[in-house]
């Protein structure tokens, strides 16, 4: 497979398990050249900046009319594309299997050496397939819109190369010129600083069941409010501080005041915990962390007006060890010599002294609380039996966005009636809950923009979507239900709000609401 | 050859609220109201209407018109035949575009203005090819009036078509291909005809029009048709109207292969807009070289332009010194617009 084979494929395929395997074939059969350069070029991480005037020249000298150019880029609305459908041959045969990088490359040196780069481009193009030419011109200009996510990427890579995540993610960015070493360093061991920088994959929690009172005392529990914000690993190494999200995100850039907060950390940690807002020494809503979120540039005035906390509640690493084999009473005894701000435990001694807790967690901007074993290890993803996390609400969930509809009256002219879904066992989606808008009217407009420019089908009034955006929702209670294709029924479902810091492989699966049957029954 | 101003001072064919009416034969072409004579191009719905008395066509499409609009009166032509009608001179000349279909041709002696009706100058063997005509004013459809729409060869879209259709077998996925009912289907049953042996499964709007096919002896893939409740044969491809997805009858097979045959396929962004995995690139209107080929062959000195891109289309023809106006009708506005 080739670099054309593979965007041909990705091209003909929205389901995220057949990119994954169209990816994985692409980086085990592809060239070592092709595999790197294409692979950064998905990424973002290069084109042929400055170019798109060349492109724009060559189809207006081939039309010999820009008005007629711009009506044709208009209907097609991509640039590489436009021109891929202007000049082409017809006739030619499109190469799937043999490798083309090189060979383009030097295309591309010989074309913008040329004496008249239009001409030499567009004899170029007039020799390949349209296919093969949207390729060739996509790598000028970037931006491809197939649905390709860095997570997708470096999730392709780490299975390849069998190595974790994070250490993929971070190779990425520090990969270096995308030559034919590229794959074999994404592959080689993990090195010990590498190690050190890394994150570890989080471990979750598990709705709180009520009957679990009957048969535990909540001494066997570090109890701890549950903060409403966004879920950390910080990593200090070789004096660097990293920031990864769930998700295998690093979002180091978004927070400098974190970072700059971190600087007396001792070398080599890594503490779990949550960036928070604070106003006036207390958390503030999740709203107000939003407006931190998906930043390129963070103002010295949005610093000051919503200044970020890292709270941390648990130690994983520490001097080159790790810890998370070491019971969570004695990672906490050792996070506490830090100097960094952490979620106090709660002394609570009676189960309605629990109960009262968390009745009253919205009066210090935390959102339940977290009940984890005392001698709990430091486990990857949603173990049974080790974490709770019991919401002041009564049940939410993390669901994502399937189908929308417009509304009615003020509203009949955005999209405000939601269907969301959660993914099964085998990964299909399926819906869980239709909820009305607990959003603000700039939210609702520009989810309806997102609705309108990702909608996929549309069955009369109903628009299908791509799953992407993911929103909490709460419900008063679950039930069992036939009717229902996915077997539940939820009481009263409404929107909290949208998750912006979570992707649809953080929201809940539908094994999450069964779990939650079980409990109400 | 005559002027413009005689062509604007006696013009051969006015739009009036009724359609594209001829005042020299008393008589309207492919009017989109009732009127007393209807000369008809052929039988998609916005060019072929019910209600009208007397209704002409080519012999050919006769079976199609029938079975769509089921004329009380129908009078039928063969290619080239002169019919005289008041002061003009009517024949109907093939155009290409699907079984039946023809260009009108009408001279009052002085001048020659030719209706083009929907045409395609690409090969199909479900119908008789497009055949350029000269004439002072040319009437052209404009559905695909832009550069970036150049048709790939035939060969290639069915290679791919069966590639497709090969690879969702092999997935165990049922493929189906949306593509409009009458004519495009037909086209690609006779393409199927031509080069495999393979057998396609058809939806009942489908299967509806092929007896006009096989009275005029088109060839034909063996079909099945496609019914409730009971599975396609092994091996078939489902053809289905695009009004059809989402539909019980398509629905009722769990895991499809969804993909559409026409010229809006060019683009990828409409494409998946539609959530298909698949587009094949397959018209039966005139590509932008084969638009500008029919302007080049007609010799005419104006052009007026109907259906889709009629602004582009004129507007670039005024640029290079060929005088266009954009005629407003109601065609391409229903069933036929691929
Ligand atoms: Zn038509
Ligand atoms: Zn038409």
């Amino acid at each position: 497979m080739n670099f054309i084979g593979l965007l041909w494929a990705l091209d003909r395929t929205t389901k995220t398990r057949e990119k994954h395997a169209l990816l994985v074939e692409f980086l085990t059969t592809g060239d070592a050249q092709e595999v790197a350069y294409g692979c950064t070029h998905l990424l973002g991480q290069q084109s042929v900046t400055g170019q798109r005037r060349l492109l724009r020249e060559t189809a207006v000298s081939h039309l010999g009319d820009e008005t007629l150019f711009e009506a044709a880029y208009a209907a097609v609305g991509d640039l590489a594309e436009t021109l891929s459908l202007l000049i082409n041959d017809p006739e030619a045969v499109l190469d799937r299997t043999t490798p083309v990088i090189d060979d383009w490359l030097s295309d591309i040196a010989a074309i913008q050496s040329a004496p008249s780069p239009p001409e030499a481009l567009r004899h170029r193009l007039s020799q390949g397939p349209a296919f093969a030419n949207w390729v060739f011109l996509k790598l000028w200009t970037g931006g491809w819109r197939l649905g390709v996510s860095q997570g997708l990427i470096t999730n392709a890579l780490a299975t390849v190369t069998g190595q974790p995540q994070s250490v993929i993610a971070e190779r990425l960015m520090e990969a270096g010129s995308p030559d034919r070493s590229w794959l074999s360093r994404m592959k080689t061991p993990v090195s010990a600083d590498e190690r050190q920088r890394s994150a570890v994959p989080f471990c979750l929690a598990h709705g709180w069941r009520p009957e679990l009172a009957d048969t535990s005392s909540p001494d066997e529990f570090i109890i701890e409010y549950k903060w409403d914000g966004i879920r950390c690993q910080l990593i200090r190494a070789q004096g660097v501080t990293r920031l990864w999200s769930r998700g295998d995100q690093e979002i180091t850039a978004q927070f400098p005041d974190v970072v700059e907060a971190s600087q007396h950390l001792p070398d080599h940690c890594l503490l779990d915990g949550e960036l928070l807002v604070m106003d006036s020494g207390r958390p503030a809503p999740f709203q107000s962390l939003q407006t931190r979120l998906n930043r390129r540039r963070v103002s010295r005035n949005l610093l000051n007006s919503h200044p970020v906390e890292f709270r941390a509640y648990d130690l994983l690493r520490l001097a080159g060890n790790d810890y998370r084999e070491t019971p969570l009473h004695a990672r906490r005894a050792l996070l506490f010599t830090l100097p960094v701000a952490h979620s106090e435990t709660l002394a609570l001694t009676s189960w309605e002294a629990v109960d009262a807790a968390r009745a009253m967690a919205a009066t210090v901007g935390a959102e339940g609380l977290m009940l984890k074993s005392r001698d709990s290890l430091y486990h990857s993803g949603r173990k049974q039996g080790v974490w709770w996390k019991w919401k002041r609400d009564p049940m939410t969930a993390d669901v994502v966005l399937l189908y929308a509809q417009a509304g009615h009256g003020r509203r009949a002219r955005l999209h405000t009636d939601y269907t969301f879904g959660v993914r099964t066992d085998n990964g299909e989606w399926i819906t869980v809950a239709k909820a009305y808008s607990g959003l603000t009217d700039t939210e609702l407009k520009h989810i309806d923009r997102w609705i309108r420019q990702h909608t996929i089908a549309s069955f009369g009034p109903v628009r299908q979507v791509t799953p992407t955006l993911v929103f909490e929702i709460a419900f008063e209670g679950i039930a069992r239900s036939t009717r229902h294709k996915s077997g539940i029924a939820l009481r009263f479902p409404r929107i909290l709000r949208q998750r912006l810091d979570l992707s649809i492989d953080d929201a809940d699966g539908l094994s999450q609401f069964e779990t939650l049957l079980d409990d109400s029954q | 050859m005559v002027t413009k101003n005689s062509a604007d001072r006696d013009p051969l064919v006015v739009v009036t609220r009724e359609g594209l009416y001829c005042p020299k034969a008393d008589a309207y072409i492919d009017p989109w109201r009732p009127v007393e004579t209807a000369l008809i191009t052929h039988a998609h719905a916005d060019h072929a209407r019910p209600g009208s008395r007397q209704y002409h066509c080519l012999a050919s499409g006769a079976g199609l018109l029938t079975e769509r609009v089921r004329p009380d009166s129908l009078s039928t032509h063969d290619a080239h035949e002169p019919i005289t009608m008041g002061a003009l001179t009517v024949s109907w000349v093939p155009a290409g575009h699907v079984l039946g279909s023809a260009q009108i041709r009408l001279s009052d002696g002085e001048q020659v203005w030719v209706v083009t009706g929907d045409y395609k100058r690409t090969a199909d063997p479900s119908c008789d090819p497009f055949e350029p005509i000269q004439c002072d004013v040319l009437i052209t459809e404009a559905t695909f009036a832009l550069p970036i729409y150049r048709w790939p060869s035939m060969d290639q879209v069915m290679d791919d078509l069966c590639q497709w259709w090969d690879h969702a077998l092999l997935k165990n996925r049922q493929p189906v291909l949306y593509c409009y009912a009458l004519g495009k289907a037909q086209r690609i049953m006779a393409e199927l005809a031509l080069r495999t042996t393979r057998e396609v499964c058809i939806h009942p709007t489908i299967a509806q029009l092929l007896p006009a096919y096989l009275d005029q002896g088109i060839p034909l893939c063996p079909w099945h048709v496609l019914t409730s409740g009971q599975k396609a044969p092994p091996g078939t491809l489902i053809l289905a109207p695009p009004g059809a997805q989402g539909g019980r009858l398509i629905t009722q097979f769990r895991a499809l292969d969804e993909a559409m045959a026409s010229g809006w396929m060019q683009i990828r962004g409409v494409r998946r807009r539609r959530a298909l995995t698949q587009g094949f690139v397959l018209s039966d209107h005139a590509d932008w070289d084969g638009l500008l080929q029919t302007i080049k062959d007609s010799g005419a000195s104006r052009v007026l332009a109907t259906h889709g891109e009629t602004r582009v289309l004129t507007d670039y023809l005024n640029r290079m010194g060929v005088e266009a106006a954009r005629l407003s009708t109601s065609f391409g506005q229903d069933e036929d617009t691929a």
